[in-house]
């Protein structure tokens, strides 16, 4: 028994020597506090409200929010009470000041303390899409403070888009720019206006870029369908023979192969051709590379291209195809890169328009002993002379309709033999045959060196008939999208605006010249993109912008 | 027996390490709405506190801002230099455009202001609009004449296997052909490279530049401390790079 006592002793004490002083919770050794907090900011009804609870140390509270509803789970009721810590969302639906009283308990201490929030009518806000462009739907709508009971009305102005009745109004805006849109609203309490700014983007198209022999600057238009374009002067000032211009990502390339066109002689025969970069907008002139005068009017640049690899490539008056990295900055003027061949080429030749085509360099001529396309590799070898009738005749422009699968072409020296063509615009198949007329007016695209002026420019022509060096259609380019439709364009100098043998031209008013097209499916007459301006050089920049 | 013994010995390393004092050091937890900042971005600062005994002194919200760039600079007619990418920096210029300053400081007796009963916490909430602080060296031309002479010396250095001969012949228009290798790159040689580093200067540099450019980072550091009335201080640092 004495044994068992003990032992009880023993564990008693054991126990007694485990026990110590162990905190389990961490509590807060503050003051007691009743406090609590509204949003931060303006706040408009209808208002959903969830108060911040800065209470300290308390262990019980009750809040009373008269006026209110209480928004949870359950949804909206007329509940206006609640012994949470934070109590659910609170529900005020019309504008006006409210009061919340919280009371806290810390044991027996009780503390009271209220707050009062003054709830503002919504101000109108009208919600606009995030892009809008010019002559497309545009769709707005207005959140506003309705009256329970109230009939409520809207009256919009969106300007050059009308006006509406409607809380959410379908507009077209006409006009491009910064527009104000007003919107009255009468909730049938009193009326509220309110306004925004929109900015309403220009139509995305094409943009044809062309020079003029009249005004010898640059210009760049629109090719717009929904809204009309203007011509826009890039500032850029050329010289008398802006021949070509090309488009290679965001650069424009322009070759100008000044004066002594066709066989010169003094000054004339000085070489002074350049080719030049810029930017799309006329910015960042660069000068790639400039003949000397040494060099001879032979060695200027007359037309070119830029390949898929940044070169451009361009032809002289007879002297054959040159190449530099179009990047280049004042390079000096290179030697030829290769000169035409094929049967029948002889001295007598003038390069015109090159193209690259499916990794290949394509070259037209004119002369009597170099006409038709050729196709020559990168590296400059001769691969072959078209075959099909286009060999016959003198191209002094091309362009290719990859997706149609057609050549158009500008022709200023017929040929003798069958099928004999007067000078004008064509199109063949991709080998060069089944030869189609699609603008050949004698009185527009002719060569006329009588009075009254009229026909195609008689720069490089010798009358009665010898169009071997006349210089004719020097810009042409294609806008054609993937089922093939699209025009063709050119650009067209009417004897009434630019005549003269050689270089400068007497130039008119551009009345009877400008920009011509041609649509593809051959569904419309040929007609003027843009008439008053005489241009040599055409391009399209072909990503819509 | 032996085992009621033994249940009693427990492991307590904390009473090892000697008597605590009863002061105690604030717990502090600090977030942000956004790690990937850029100029324009605005960054809420998000700190959380609470401290044993409740005892405070203060909260302080500290900015600095430090610009780590390198250069990117194209020359009128062909030369670009570029001295720091991703991956590599040939030249780096720090720029110390803040010292550590205060943004924000809650002092104790405003904490209360603070307190939210659910989570048992202070939270301290700061918006901080992220835009550039212009330092010393703008981001034109002009930043090459604020340049040190030994980070003006590294640039030459760098220049000099980079320059094309056009350049070259801007900055000198006499030069003999001996500054010129005959073929590959760089285009100078040893003559040409030991010109360049001793007679450019910011001067004619700075009038051949066509752009330049900085590349690098804005490096914004948020520094937060919860400090308690003995000054025992609990940090929180989180530096942003924001790029240039």
């Amino acid at each position: 028994m004495k044994k068992f006592k003990l032992i009880y002793v023993l564990i008693g004490l054991v126990f007694l020597g485990c026990s110590k002083e162990d905190i389990t919770t961490i509590g807060q050794q503050g003051n007691y506090l009743a406090n609590f907090d509204f949003p931060v900011g303006e706040i408009s009804a209808p208002a959903k409200i969830v108060l911040t609870n800065r209470s300290k140390n308390a262990d019980k509270f009750h809040w009373e929010f008269v006026g209110g509803k209480t928004l949870n789970k359950s949804g909206v009721s007329n509940v206006t009470e609640s012994d949470k810590m934070v109590p659910d969302t609170i529900l005020y639906e019309l504008p006006g000041e409210y009061t919340v009283k919280l009371t806290s308990w810390q044991g027996d201490k009780k503390e009271e303390i209220s707050k009062t929030v003054v709830l503002k009518k919504m101000t109108p806000r009208i919600s606009a899409p995030q892009n809008i462009a010019v002559y497309q739907d545009a769709i707005f709508d207005v959140a506003t403070f309705v009256y329970p009971g109230k009939d409520i009305t809207y009256l919009w102005d969106f300007g050059s888009g009308g006006t509406s009745t409607l809380k959410k109004p379908t507009v077209k805006f006409t006009v491009e720019g910064p527009q104000i849109v007003k919107l009255k609203v009468n909730d049938g309490v009193e009326e509220l206006n309110v306004e925004i700014v929109v900015q309403v983007k220009g139509e995305l198209a094409k943009t044809i870029y062309f020079t003029d022999v009249i005004t010898r600057k640059i210009y760049k238009l629109k090719l717009s369908v929904l809204s009309p374009s203007l011509p826009v002067d890039l500032g850029i000032t050329t010289g008398p023979s802006p021949l070509d211009l090309s488009i290679a990502g965001t650069k424009l390339f322009y070759s100008e192969a000044g004066a002594g066109l066709k066989f010169s002689s003094g000054n004339d025969a000085l070489g002074d051709g350049y080719l030049k970069s810029f930017n799309l907008d006329g910015t960042g002139e660069n000068l790639i590379t400039k003949n000397t005068p040494a060099g001879g009017y032979n060695l200027d640049p007359w037309m070119h291209m830029v390949d898929g690899d940044g070169n451009i490539w361009w032809t002289s008056r007879n002297n054959g195809v040159y190449t530099l990295n179009s990047a280049a900055f004042e390079a000096a003027y290179p030697s030829f890169k290769f000169r035409g061949g094929g049967p029948g080429f002889g001295s007598t030749q003038f390069y015109s328009g090159i193209k690259s085509v499916n990794n290949e360099i394509w070259v037209a001529f004119s002369g009597t002993a170099g006409v038709g396309i050729q196709r020559f590799t990168k590296a400059g070898v001769f691969i072959e002379l078209i075959p099909g009738d286009i060999k016959n005749h003198g191209i002094r422009q091309f362009v290719v309709d990859k997706v149609n699968k057609y050549i158009y072409f500008s022709l200023n020296k017929p040929s003798t033999t069958v099928p004999v063509l007067a000078p004008g615009i064509y199109r063949s198949d991709m080998s060069g045959n089944n030869i189609t007329a699609i603008y050949t007016d004698p009185t527009q695209m002719g060569f006329v060196t009588t009075l009254p002026f009229t026909g195609f420019s008689d720069q490089g022509f010798t009358a009665p008939a010898n169009s071997n060096e006349a210089i004719y259609v020097t810009g042409m380019d294609i806008d054609v999208d993937a089922t093939g439709q699209g025009y063709l364009y050119f650009g067209y100098r009417n004897r009434a605006d630019s005549n003269g043998a050689n270089v400068p031209q007497a130039v008119g008013s551009g009345s009877k010249s400008g920009i011509m097209r041609y649509k593809l499916d051959g569904t419309q007459p040929v007609d003027f993109l843009v008439k008053g301006y005489a241009p040599y050089g055409i391009a399209i920049d072909q990503v819509k912008r | 027996m032996c085992l009621f013994i033994m249940s009693c010995k427990k492991n307590d390393p904390i009473s090892e390490l000697g008597n605590s004092n009863n002061e105690f050091a604030s717990q502090l937890r600090v977030t942000y709405n956004n790690t990937s900042l850029l100029f324009g971005d605005t960054l809420v600062i998000s700190a959380s506190t609470w401290q044993r005994d409740d005892k405070f002194q203060k909260v302080d919200i500290y900015e600095t801002v430090v610009e780590t760039f390198g250069l990117n600079m194209v020359l009128k007619r062909g030369t670009t230099v570029i001295t720091k990418t991703a991956d590599e920096s040939t030249l780096s210029v720090v720029d110390s455009i803040l010292k550590k300053s205060l943004m924000l400081e809650v002092k104790a007796a405003d904490m209360d202001k603070y307190w939210v009963t659910v989570s048992n916490n202070y939270v301290i909430n700061h918006q901080y609009l992220v835009k550039l602080k212009p330092g010393r060296y703008a981001n034109d031309v002009t930043l090459i004449s604020k340049l040190s002479d030994g980070d003006f010396d590294v640039l030459k250095g760098i220049l000099a296997y980079a320059i094309t001969r056009n350049d070259y012949l801007a900055f000198f228009p006499t030069a003999p052909a001996s500054d010129f290798k005959t073929s590959g790159t760089p285009v100078l040689s040893a003559a040409g490279i030991a010109n360049l580093r001793q007679n450019l200067t910011k001067t004619m540099l700075a009038g051949n530049v066509q752009t330049i450019k900085k590349v690098g980072n804005y490096g914004l550091t948020v520094d937060v401390e919860a400090i308690t009335p003995t000054n025992t201080i609990t940090p929180s640092t989180r530096t942003f790079n924001i790029p240039l």
